[in-house]
């Protein structure tokens, strides 16, 4: 039940993100999901134990999230749900790894290294999808798909599913609510009553879709049409989207922070 | 079995994205050809209640522990294997942006190694095993269910960790990580097949007409084409050959630890050794750590300084509003 509580408060909290104004909030959905990506596939390429390099990409995330004037104790606290899973896995993923580096003289297991680099990399990866959906609309983020020729059967079916998980994820809890009811101090469905649960849900489900469809036959959908809002980048977009890719390059392929470093020695 | 973005290599992703999206395009124009329109909706609401369904946890008999659908194979049953694949594409992508559940650029490999075996490689044979009339339905389908999702799971377990090894990005065993991963999955695997076949069952006796196996309106499955077998092969080639090639040519910190670890103890030389700018003596390990360290210190130091004031600035906005 907690789960479902979790879940309608997180789709809810990214809703209400999204009537915040800011300069973030007022880009093109195309361009921010473009540089979003980018920026996952240029920090998910740095080697196992880069730590220091991907500092550029912590401030950047940084400036993104302090011009999107989102709460940043809020946008953490929705994070904090995920890291005891990352936490986990960098740990398994250390505990293999052999080998010593050495600064100042002193010993330092690679393991530690592996461990720090991953967490940051994963997290850094994460916030970037989190400041995405905080900032943009969820119906432009599907629109932008169109840009990229996404199939309009594809992104429809994406449109229903978002708009739908509402309704079922509430009408799973009220299920669940009539169940716990019912069965006392159970925390759990049993499972021999699970399944007519859950085979009811989906007929009525079935059922659901084939009145949707109706009603949208009758409302003259076909889906060959164009139900949707197509964006596009002007020129000026296009130039901040190279800009800040180039931007992205300099600071995977030289280390800016050894090279500021350098300076002041 | 989600993989996040930073398990997974851009060369990887980049490739299981180019296929998975293949594979989407196929499943688009197989479910444009069987001339099914109203299964729009239809995926739609029903990727909603898989979603919604997989919170529900029940307590798995005898074990104490506790588990939920994954509905990949349910939704095959009732939709057909080409929507199926849509909608999993759909809910991924969901998971993805709204509940950080694996990536953007892991979606494509998420994608293949959660639904491409099941609706590509299994559902044929899931198929032909309710078919069979020398046995009644229920016993096909305990026997189909369990054989269908053990295929298909163990599949997707191996191209998980495929795809890892090949990416590079995590330190564990490749042995260790198979059989592990495996084994798991055979439990999960085995778990799955049981609620479905009861799911199935219960839509059996309630609604049988749903049940895509059944209706050969329109129907033109016939499986995988060789030509789409042979792109996935291949994809997996190339993924491998550009990974494995961009290993050989590892960046610059990469290159200094491989030394790092070789060398023995007395030999000492820096991590930051390939990173040190304007020195003659590249070896000078303590000259390069303290540039790292200090320009942490300094790109650390402006960030946060900036943002600060950046947020004071917002707070006497918001007041003066």
């Amino acid at each position: 039940m907690n789960i479902i509580i979790k879940a309608i408060e997180r789709i809810k909290k990214i809703e209400e993100n999204i009537e915040i104004d800011s300069y973030i909030h007022r880009l093109n959905p195309i361009l921010k999901l473009i540089i979003t990506v980018l920026y996952i596939v240029v920090v998910s390429s740095f080697s196992i134990y880069a730590i220091i390099a991907l500092v550029p990409f912590i401030v950047f995330i940084y400036f993104v999230l302090l011009m999107s004037n989102l709460d940043v104790k809020d946008i953490l606290k929705s994070f904090l749900v995920i890291e005891p899973f990352i936490i986990i896995l960098a740990f398994f993923s250390a505990i293999f790894t052999y080998g010593h580096i050495y600064i100042f003289d002193v010993a330092i297991h690679l393991s530690v290294i592996v461990f720090f680099s991953l967490i940051i990399k994963i997290t850094l990866t994460m916030l970037s999808v989190i400041i995405l959906m905080s900032t943009t609309k969820s119906s432009d983020v599907f629109n932008s798909f169109l840009y990229f020729r996404v199939s309009k059967i594809f992104v429809t079916v994406l449109f229903l599913t978002y708009r739908y998980i509402w309704v079922f994820l509430d009408e799973v809890r009220n299920t669940l609510t009539a169940y716990y009811l019912r069965g006392g101090n159970s925390k759990k469905v049993k499972f021999n009553e699970f399944i007519p649960m859950i085979g009811q849900i989906f007929i009525r489900s079935y059922d659901k879709g084939k009145n949707i469809y109706n009603a949208m036959l009758l409302r003259g959908y076909d889906v060959d049409k164009n139900y949707y809002n197509k964006n596009s980048l002007n020129k000026y977009e296009v130039i901040s989207i190279t800009t800040i890719f180039i931007g992205f390059l300099i600071c995977r392929i030289y280390n800016v922070v050894f090279i500021i470093g350098n300076i002041f020695i | 079995m989600h993989m996040s973005d930073a398990l997974i290599s851009p060369v990887v992703g980049a490739t299981m994205t180019a296929v998975s999206v293949g594979l989407g395009a196929y499943s688009i124009k197989k479910v444009k050809e069987d001339n099914k329109e109203e299964i729009i909706p239809l995926m739609g609401v029903l990727g909603a209640f898989i979603f919604a369904g997989q919170m529900i946890n029940f307590t798995i008999p005898g074990t104490g522990s506790s588990g939920h659908i994954v509905g990949d194979l349910i939704l095959a049953s009732v939709i057909g294997p080409y929507a199926t694949f849509i909608t999993m594409g759909v809910i991924l992508l969901i998971q993805a942006l709204f509940f950080n559940d694996g990536g953007l650029v892991a979606y494509g490999a998420n994608l293949f190694n959660m639904a491409f075996f099941t609706c590509f490689i299994a559902y044929p044979l899931y198929e032909k095993i309710l078919k069979n009339k020398k046995r009644d339905f229920g016993k096909n389908l305990l026997f189909g269910a369990i054989l269908i999702k053990l295929i298909s799971i163990e599949f997707g377990a191996v191209a998980v960790v495929i795809e890892t090894v090949i990416s590079g990005k995590i330190q564990l065993p490749v042995s260790l990580f198979l059989i592990s991963m495996c084994f798991i999955h055979l439990l999960i695997g085995f778990v799955e097949a049981i609620i479905t076949y009861f799911v199935v069952m219960f839509i059996y006796k309630e609604k049988s007409d749903i049940l895509y196996v059944f209706n050969e309106n329109g129907k033109k499955y016939k499986g995988l084409s060789k030509v789409v077998m042979a792109i996935t092969l291949i994809s997996f080639i190339v993924a491998g050959g550009l990974s494995m090639y961009a290993s050989s040519k590892p960046d610059g910190l990469e290159w200094s630890l491989e030394r790092t670890v070789e060398v023995p103890e007395s030999n000492h030389i820096s991590v930051f050794g390939d990173y040190a700018v304007g020195g003659e003596n590249i070896s000078d390990s303590a000259k390069t750590a303290i540039a790292g360290i200090v320009g942490t210190t300094v790109t650390l130091g402006a960030t946060f300084l900036i943002g600060s004031f950046m947020i004071k600035k917002r707070k006497v906005n918001e007041y003066n509003n």
